[in-house]
């Protein structure tokens, strides 16, 4: 399953907290400390588990200025790297816990 | 809108987190696998000791000849390890995990499997306190002490957690004015060199490989070391000794000296880094960086570049008396 099949979700276990304008996110599952800018810590707040990653895009988009054709590659990119870090995983369905 | 964020950057510090979840039987198998019937107690900080029996006479001299060795302490949490032989299949696992000298572990449902060179440990921590299995080949030599010092570790660690405390890689100098400073990093980035210059400066070292914060009642930071305190500390069981820190600061190697303010993130994600074991514990990271960032709310941070000369104390001791 690829990020765009999905629905993603921060992976259990992993913290993560905003700090002045930028987040930290540990991962303990991979031993990795991720320090993010906004825009990456709004797309793990959007990660909840019951939006796709289509979904998360389009709030994105109406979030920042460049349109969704723009963001789409960012995005997209930023979630395979989340999701081999550990910070991310996809969810089958919506219904998982 | 771009996205960044820095994947590459590593938790934890001379070990991984088991990458299968292949778990050690946990049964005991009855009192003829102790090796003996000695008993040592360690101290291991100001509150925490390791009572250790099971030992085989051999392993109790061993022992008794490390600095850490103390009378029984009424007033710390007591560990209470018993020390097994360990059976062929923990052996094997014990050569594979300790094959490049480092620590395993793994969590699962309050108990953590702790495995490096010489030894398998099941750690199991409920309302009664904390005891251990710990299964080991070694007898004789480095290889056990090794052995039991870098299970002492782990557990230290684990103790040190419900008491408002985070362990931390790193090394802790005591200034002209009585307070620590706190000097981080990862491996390389300098915590050995400053550990050397601050004793060519006539500065005592509480430990350049392993020091406590502990957020106190009021609003400050204290620091106090182990009893491994790397290769410029003081040696034994008592230094406890617990010192207000005035700053932290993250080491960079570079060819001038500078002190210069640290991000609150950057700040953050390097004292995570540098926060081995729990950094790597699951359930409880989130509270690991509310802890950190606790202590960055009463302590400043600063990034020190520095090149190994004795004047970088001007730099940290100005910006360390602002606080």
């Amino acid at each position: 399953m690829t990020a765009r099949e999905g629905y993603p979700v921060v992976a259990r276990g992993v913290g993560f907290r905003r700090i002045s304008g930028e987040g930290v996110a540990l991962t303990p599952a991979t031993s990795k400390v991720i320090v993010l800018n906004d825009s990456a810590c709004r797309v793990l707040e959007l990660a909840d588990g019951t939006r796709s990653a289509e979904e998360i895009l389009d709030l994105l988009a109406a979030e920042y200025e460049g349109g969704r054709g723009v963001i789409q590659n960012d995005v997209a990119t930023f979630l395979d790297r989340a999701i081999a870090a550990g910070l991310i995983e996809l969810r089958n369905d919506t219904r998982e816990t | 809108m771009a996205i960044t964020a820095s994947f590459d950057e590593r938790a934890g510090f001379g070990f991984t987190a088991c990458p299968k979840p292949a778990r050690a039987p946990i049964a005991d198998s009855g009192p003829s696998d102790l090796w003996g019937r000695q008993c040592r107690v360690l101290r291991l900080g100001r509150s925490t000791s390791l009572r250790l029996t099971g030992l085989s006479s051999n392993q109790a001299r061993l022992l008794g000849e490390t600095d850490v060795v103390a009378p029984s302490n009424q007033e710390a949490d007591v560990v209470r390890v018993e020390v097994r032989h360990a059976s062929p299949e923990r052996r094997e696992r014990m050569v594979e995990f300790g094959r490049n000298s480092g620590l395993r572990w793994e969590a699962v449902d309050g108990e953590f499997e702790v495995a490096g060179r010489g030894f398998l440990a099941v750690v199991r921590q409920d309302e009664d306190g904390v005891r251990a299995t710990f299964w080991t080949d070694a007898e004789s030599g480095a290889v056990f002490t090794d052995a039991v010092t870098n299970f002492a570790r782990v557990v230290l660690a684990l103790c040190t957690w419900p008491r408002a405390r985070v362990v931390l890689h790193s090394c802790a100098t005591i200034g002209r004015d009585g307070r620590a400073r706190i000097f981080f990093g990862p491996s390389g980035a300098g915590k050995s060199t400053m550990g050397a210059l601050a004793r060519a400066d006539g500065r005592v070292v509480l430990s350049d490989d392993l020091n406590v914060l502990e957020i106190d009642d009021a609003s400050g930071v204290t620091t106090f070391g182990f009893p491994w305190t790397g290769d410029f500390g003081p040696r034994g069981w008592d230094n406890v000794a617990s010192l207000p820190v005035a700053a932290l600061f993250r080491l960079e190697k570079g060819e001038t000296n500078e002190v210069r303010p640290l991000r609150r993130s950057l700040a953050l994600s390097g004292l995570a880094t540098c926060a081995p074991f729990l950094n790597s514990r699951p359930g409880t990271s989130g509270d690991l960086l509310d802890r950190l960032n606790l202590v960055l709310d009463r302590v400043p941070s600063f990034v020190l570049r520095f090149r190994p000369e004795s004047s970088v104390w001007e730099h940290v001791d100005r910006e360390s008396a602002k606080s």
